[in-house]
């Protein structure tokens, strides 16, 4: 009973793809075409599936009726079946988000296991080259998937309303609606092995993209449906930080998690609908038969990676933007300092969001597009290295001679910090042209990147999940298996990764499933590292399943933290607060005599009686 | 309980005033989205254009979606100044001017089918941009369509427009984005 | 903008209406008039089009205003 919406979407979502699917079928015949070509069925029944299992999920009772001029029905679920529901609480999709996208992380993290024991030896250990590209482009999208989505849909659906002293986000309807459009997402991901798979990497360049198995199609179909969660995500940020700020919260005391969550949210807003404009060219190659990519006709295969990189360069800042956001806030909050050079850092924010949208074509030095091109895009991609700069030393400044308090979430913000400085200064490395083009398609390029998202953005993630465990869950984590897990995960990860910089030098090419010998010892090392990397997530899963279920209770503000979300029960009720704080202040003046964040509101006014009984 | 209203006494943006940003963000960045496409013609084509082009029927449909976008904003005036006759009378000639609007784009269809299939160079481009932005002006329609008949019983007209409002702004961008499409198309040399 | 009685606002759109078609016939006769180069001028006179539309037809300032 309780998994009922579930059981509705599915069947409606099945009915939805045999209709649409026939329809594809239909129309083909009608045209003389073969009716039952694969992909073209595939996609239109997919889009009437997609539609199906949404209505069936619960669009239908909440929003859909409306249209009709039909009373939406109300679901009077309060316990853990919301979980299960098209629930417009911003806190019940927060978590729906976090542990979809942690289970999404585990998968992806297995993958990369199996790649590299690929990769243990020379010659094929497990897998041909085919099934290790296949393995490479889901681990490469699913994690993908997580960077996106795990801060801005999980942390930032659960605080950013209780940041600003809201009740919910602007749209609660579209929340729900952008989380539930994920699953389809993750069964498509899922299916693309049972159709051969999809070989061209989360990249999907054309050529290859158009000609391979119909596996690609479902990958296109599954990152155009993410685009969509992303596109409506950012915009329900947006509008929820623009309007429904409570009394007193002015721009310059908005914590610096919002601001960052603002600043991602302006990028997925505009700079998802490029990559759902590239993704959609593909399917047409492969379904309608076009030529923008194919020369022989006047097309281009260069106008995807363009188009492309257009979004997926921002799009590295929607991972890494909330990323700074979280790591700034428990810094300051466990440096019981304020947050240094804060307005800076809101400044470094948005200029990065502005420039990001101008360094896209340093993907591309090494892919034959004009010479002109590398002189400016190298100079942007330098220049962004300088707002970057001022976050990070923003995070240096607030801990300087702070009175650190050395938590779980507070080690990792700090593994943050070291882990990012390896990342960043890597990445000069592969702004300049001259040695980008050496560079290019190694494990230097692996390693850069995993060090900015993985022991950055995750290493983020881990201080974010850690602090705000006890306001999400309402109990506390074991601190010593925390503290555990920082150490083990910070050591395993460098051995992990800091070798593939030497192995990218040495000529070990990325995407690829077989490497001269001479590499054999440092890709043996990486494999054996990269299996205790893996092993340090048991300690993470454990802590968290078995503190959630009999952890000690939470108090409301463990942390003694200023800011609003602290100043609630843990977890805090439907309404977030029993009535609305009044902002006095900056978050992060620890120390600053007389300084007050906020004052709660004052309960029991008509309004709130009347809410109250009604 | 899934569904709760956030009390009233709280909010101090009107719901009116959300809802309008919220369209406005989803309008940006649909923008892009014809930013994109409209790039990849001059990346793709530069500014070629064959000359086989129904020139007469480009206008023409131009006009009409022009035209419709002018029923629309009557409509809405009439809904906002409780002018129940005057709100079904125009949304029903707006649905009537985008339906003619798509049969204009079905017969150019049915022409450049011969002169430049998808699969040439143009064709792709054309098809593509045509296409995508139908699908738009189809999304429109059935808005339109929904307004319409919740409409006939006055809701509209009794002091909350929204619904109204939003779909003709959301069909005030698919005409913004059709006059910039034309000349990218047809015009351009 | 203020709001408008319904006479003037109708009126309005209507003129606003006769710009946009101006515009699009002008589009159409400068390109054959000009053989080359007249994308510059289509960019401007999009641009107006898009800022007539958005002004008049979508209040676009109602975004910054106070509401009526």
């Amino acid at each position: 009973m309780a998994l009922l919406p579930l059981v509705r979407g599915l069947s409606l979502g099945a009915v939805g793809f045999l209709l649409g699917g026939g329809l594809a079928a239909g129309i083909r015949g009608l045209m003389g075409l073969d009716p039952w070509s694969a992909e073209p069925v595939i996609v239109v029944g997919y889009v009437f599936g997609l539609i199906g299992w949404l209505l069936g999920v619960g669009l239908w009772g909440t929003w859909a009726r409306e249209w009709l001029g039909l009373a939406p029905k109300k679901d009077h679920v309060h316990d853990w079946r919301r979980y299960f529901r098209f629930c417009t609480d911003h806190k019940v999709i927060g978590v729906q988000y976090l542990v979809t996208f942690m289970v999404i992380m585990l998968l992806g993290g297995l993958l990369a296991v199996l790649m590299r024991v690929e990769l243990m030896q020379p010659g094929k250990t497990l897998m041909g080259p085919g099934q290790f590209n296949n393995a490479m482009s889901l681990h490469g999208i699913l994690m993908v998937a997580v960077a996106v989505a795990t801060i801005m849909g999980g942390f930032a659906n659960f605080l950013v309303p209780l940041l600003i002293g809201a009740e919910d986000v602007a749209f609660p309807r579209l929340n729900a609606l952008s989380y539930w459009i994920i699953p389809p997402v993750a069964v498509l991901l899922l299916a693309t092995p049972l159709m051969g798979g999809f070989d061209a990497g989360w990249t999907a360049y054309p050529p290859l993209s158009v000609i391979n198995a119909p596996g690609q199609t479902l990958y296109l179909l599954a990152f155009l449906t993410f685009g969509i969660s992303s596109i409506v995500g950012g915009m329900n940020f947006l509008a929820t930080i623009i309007t429904l700020r409570a009394p007193g919260m002015s721009w310059s005391r908005l914590p610096i998690f919002v601001w960052s969550i603002f600043a991602a949210a302006l990028i997925s807003l505009t700079a998802t609908q490029f990559v759902a404009y590239g993704l959609l060219m593909i399917i047409l190659e492969r379904v309608a038969g076009t030529s923008f990519f194919n020369s022989a006709q006047g097309g281009a295969p260069l106008l995807y990676q363009h188009i492309f990189w257009f979004y997926s360069h921002p799009a590295v800042y929607i991972m890494i933007l909330p990323a700074f956001g979280v790591v700034l806030e428990v810094l300051a909050h466990f440096s019981r300092k304020p947050l240094f050079a804060y307005k800076w850092v809101v400044g470094a924010f948005l200029s990065i969001v502005v420039l990001s949208f101008f360094v896209w074509a340093h993907h591309l030095f090494t892919s034959g597009m004009a010479d002109y091109l590398h002189l400016p895009f190298m100079v942007t991609t330098e220049l962004i290295s300088i707002p970057t700069g001022v976050v990070f030393l923003a995070g240096l400044g607030t801990i300087w001679l702070g009175r650190l308090w050395l938590t779980t979430p507070m080690l990792f913000a700090l593994g943050f910090l070291f882990n990012f400085l390896i990342g960043g200064i890597t990445g000069i490395f592969l702004a300049d042209v001259p040695t980008d083009i050496q560079l290019q398609d190694t494990y230097f390029v692996v390693a850069h990147f995993h060090y900015t998202i993985m022991g950055g953005e995750v290493f983020a993630i881990m201080a974010g999940g850690y602090y705000w465990f006890p306001k999400i869950t309402g109990r506390m984590y074991n601190d010593r298996l925390g503290k555990l897990h920082f150490w083990w995960m910070l050591v395993t990860y460098n051995l992990t990764f800091l070798p593939m910089f030497w192995a990218g030098v040495q000529g070990m090419n990325r995407r690829v499933a077989d490497f001269p010998p001479e590499l054999a010892g440092v890709n043996l090392f990486a494999s054996i590292a990269s299996f205790f990397l893996a092993a340090s997530f048991v300690v993470l899963v454990y802590n968290l399943v078995v503190s959630w279920k009999r952890g000690p209770v939470a108090a409301a503000n463990p942390w003694r933290a200023r800011t609003l979300e602290w100043q609630t029960t843990s977890p805090p009720p439907l309404e977030n607060f029993p009535a609305e704080p009044q902002v006095m202040g900056s978050p992060y003046d620890y120390g600053v005599p007389g300084s007050v964040h906020s004052r709660p509101g004052i309960a029991g006014g008509a309004q709130e009686v009347k809410h109250a009984q009604g | 309980m899934a569904v709760h209203a956030p009390a009233e006494a709280r909010r101090h943006v009107s719901r009116l005033a959300i809802n309008r940003l919220g369209l406005w963000l989803f309008l940006l960045s649909e923008g892009f989205l014809f930013a994109a496409i409209i790039s990849s013609r001059y990346y793709l084509q530069g500014l070629n254009r064959p000359e086989t082009l129904n020139q007469v029927l480009g206008l023409g449909i131009t006009i009409v979606l022009i035209a419709s976008s002018l029923s629309a904003y009557r409509a809405e005036t009439s809904a906002a100044h409780g002018d129940q006759k005057g709100f079904s009378r125009n949304t029903l000639a707006t649905i009537i001017f985008g339906a003619l609007f798509l049969v204009g784009v079905s017969i150019e269809w049915r022409e450049a089918f011969h002169q430049f299939p998808p699969y040439t160079g143009f064709g792709t481009i054309f098809f593509t941009m045509t296409g995508i932005h139908a699908f738009h002006v189809l999304t429109g329609l059935l808005a339109l369509g929904v307004v319409f008949f919740l409409g006939r019983d006055g809701r509209f007209t009794k002091g909350a427009s929204w619904g109204v409002e939003g779909t003709v702004k959301y069909w005030h961008f698919v005409d913004v984005a059709w006059v910039f499409i034309y000349p990218t198309l047809y015009l351009v040399n | 903008m203020r709001r408008a009685s319904p006479r003037v606002a109708l009126r309005r759109g209507l003129w606003v209406f006769i710009a946009l078609v101006v515009l699009a016939v002008v589009e159409y006769l400068l390109t054959l008039v000009m053989k080359s180069g007249n994308l510059p001028w289509m960019v401007i006179m999009n641009i107006i089009d898009a800022g007539l539309i958005a002004y008049f037809f979508m209040h676009i300032a109602q975004l910054w205003r106070r509401e009526e």
